[in-house]
């Protein structure tokens, strides 16, 4: 590139503006790849999807695959699902249990722990040959934060906990909402869109875009929900300062967001159910209530976005400059009542599925962004927008209230710290 | 079940009338198609996959499907435009039992949507679970189980 003096990238990125090309330019999306995916933390996961010895699931990250199993010591370990001898992956199901995996080429079988016990004609491989040498290769580093694990694909660098930082908080946040302090993964919801990966970052940090957007999604949610409870039991703020928004941005990309729309969308809304507030009780006292509706979004960079009420996370994944798989994990809580669960299940499948009320407006909108940012007479995409009242608070977090784009600010920050690295 | 080759007809008209009045979006004339205590799901992950362990890609009561419809047709809707353009195609309909005035009827259908350039299709397993009414059949229950249920979507039509 021209710019070759400093780093191409400082000139792409500013303080509340970013070029067009970070969204179209297949060849920054390669560096991303490497620079981003390939060696910062990356969820790739949570406990429960392997909660039993046995347990497997095939995955990708950064484009590789990866398969994440439980070996018979309870540990779960991350691999690169790719054969020692010729390369095939060694398994192709989603999710599945085996004691061993066989590669469906050769035979080569491995353990769960990765080791290779089983080589077909192994006498012909020469005496030299020793099978310790060509176990399933592990991911460089893996750490996991109580069941969110995540992995770097570089052998260097800070230890997860450093990573996440505050974040660490929120996961908490979301851990602990939990009467038994656990959450299960449930099987994904899958959708794809004709767009960049970061988009769907900065779409999920936006309390800018709902009252817009999703319009017809809130007015007909709102007069369902009227209809069935009666009387107006959600009004849109129109007004500056109507509602108390917070948004946050953190060391190393991270931000958060509390919500506003997701009262308007539910036509039940379970969190208020007793039996959930009183299982919170114990551990919050008077704050079980709060804790119950806890309504945020949190942005963990570069990949995966949890949300507390719907209570379920997302995790992003590039396939191109101009692809993204989007797949949702909903997440039940341990000791909640099975109203609670199963509305979590079924309200986050209503929100974000393909056939679903509201994320398909979204992707819709990154379909005509990814569009109109081919145009060359436009060069700068804006993150203009401030609150209120934008301080450094007691947690060590830059914080406004309002509406504003301080999370996305937040994302380009880190994004040129890790494209310059 | 072996249908006579009139109610065979009968049935598969009546399931072709429902498709041809989602082509046209007349989808209120639809929604008068489901019977009050109607359920509308697609599976997600697997082809009855429990709604409340492996979620849905939609499981709509009929007050649901009201605000579905309400949304469809909502000038705001972002999704709309330009309008999509689908187009179902049904073959296989095979009645596979009822009792008590149900009868359910299992089908094969392929639905293709056109929208701002761009095709898709959406295969798939249908059965259908009529309830004799006043003036005909009427859905009391319409699955639509997706071949790609385990695979990322984009937005999926009115199936």
């Amino acid at each position: 590139m021209a710019l070759a003096a400093v780093s191409p990238y400082r000139e792409l990125v500013q303080e509340d503006q970013v070029h067009r090309r970070l969204y179209t330019d297949p060849d920054i999306f390669e560096e991303e790849m490497r620079c981003i995916f390939g060696r910062t933390w990356v969820f790739v996961g949570h406990e429960s999807e392997v909660a039993n010895p046995g347990d497997f699931k095939t995955d990708h990250l950064a484009g590789q695959p990866i398969i994440m199993t439980r070996h018979t010591d309870g540990k779960v370990r991350l691999f690169y699902n790719a054969c020692r001898h010729r390369g095939s992956t060694v398994c192709q199901l989603p999710y599945g249990n085996a004691s061993h995996l066989s590669c469906i080429y050769h035979g080569w079988t491995y353990r769960t722990n990765g080791e290779l016990s089983g080589v077909p004609l192994r006498e012909g491989f020469g005496s030299d040959f020793d099978p310790a040498d060509y176990g399933l290769i592990p991911l460089p580093r893996v750490e996991s934060y109580r069941g969110f694990i995540f992995a770097s694909l570089s052998r260097d660098g800070i230890s997860l906990r450093e990573h996440l930082g505050r974040a660490a908080h929120y996961l908490d946040v979301m851990i602990d909402r939990a009467p038994g302090q656990e959450i299960h993964a449930r099987k994904p919801l899958k959708y794809e869109y004709d767009g960049n990966w970061k988009l769907q970052l900065e779409n999920y940090s936006c309390n800018y875009h709902p009252s817009v957007l999703h319009l017809s999604a809130l007015e007909v949610g709102v007069k369902m929900m009227a209809e069935k409870f009666g009387g107006s039991v959600f009004k849109l703020p129109t007004k500056k300062g109507e509602y108390p928004l917070i948004e946050r941005s953190f060391g190393h990309g991270h931000g958060m967001a509390n919500y506003m729309g997701t009262r308007g969308f539910l036509w039940r809304d379970a969190f208020d159910d007793p039996d959930y507030i009183a299982a919170l009780g114990p551990r919050y006292g008077d704050r079980a209530r709060d804790v119950a509706e806890t309504d945020i979004h949190v942005m963990i960079y570069p990949n995966l976005l949890l949300h507390t009420r719907l209570n379920h996370y997302r995790v992003i994944k590039p396939v191109a400059v101009d692809h993204t798989i989007m797949n949702t994990y909903p997440c039940t809580m341990k000791g909640a009542p099975d109203l609670v669960n199963d509305t979590i299940v079924r309200y986050t499948s209503h929100h974000v599925s393909a056939g679903g009320e509201i994320q398909v407006d979204d992707l819709k909108a990154f379909a005509c962004v990814q569009e109109g940012l081919r145009s060359e007479g436009l060069d700068w995409v804006l993150f203009k927008l401030h609150g209120d009242n934008e301080h450094v608070n007691d947690d060590g977090e830059l914080e406004s209230n309002g509406v504003s784009e301080i999370a996305q600010r937040g994302f380009y920050r880190e994004w040129l710290r890790l494209m310059e690295a | 079940m072996t249908a006579s080759r009139d109610v065979q007809r009968e049935l598969e008209q009546f399931i072709y009338r429902e498709a041809a009045l989602l082509d046209g979006r007349e989808f209120e004339a639809w929604l008068e198609l489901f019977a009050d205590d109607a359920i509308y799901w697609i599976p997600n992950w697997d082809a009855n996959g429990d709604p409340n362990e492996d979620g849905v890609i939609v499981y709509e009561d009929r007050t649901g499907l009201r605000a579905r419809v309400a949304r469809l047709l909502h000038p705001l809707n972002p999704t709309q435009v330009p309008l999509p353009r689908t187009r179902h195609f049904i073959t296989n309909v095979m009645p596979a039992g009822g009792d008590n005035g149900h009868v359910t009827v299992s089908s094969n259908q392929v639905v293709y949507v056109s929208q701002a350039g761009r095709q898709h299709q959406f295969a798939g397993a249908c059965q259908h679970v009529l309830t004799a009414g006043q003036d005909g059949w009427l859905i009391r229950r319409k699955q639509v189980s997706l071949l790609a249920n385990d695979a990322p979507l984009t937005q999926i039509p009115v199936l």
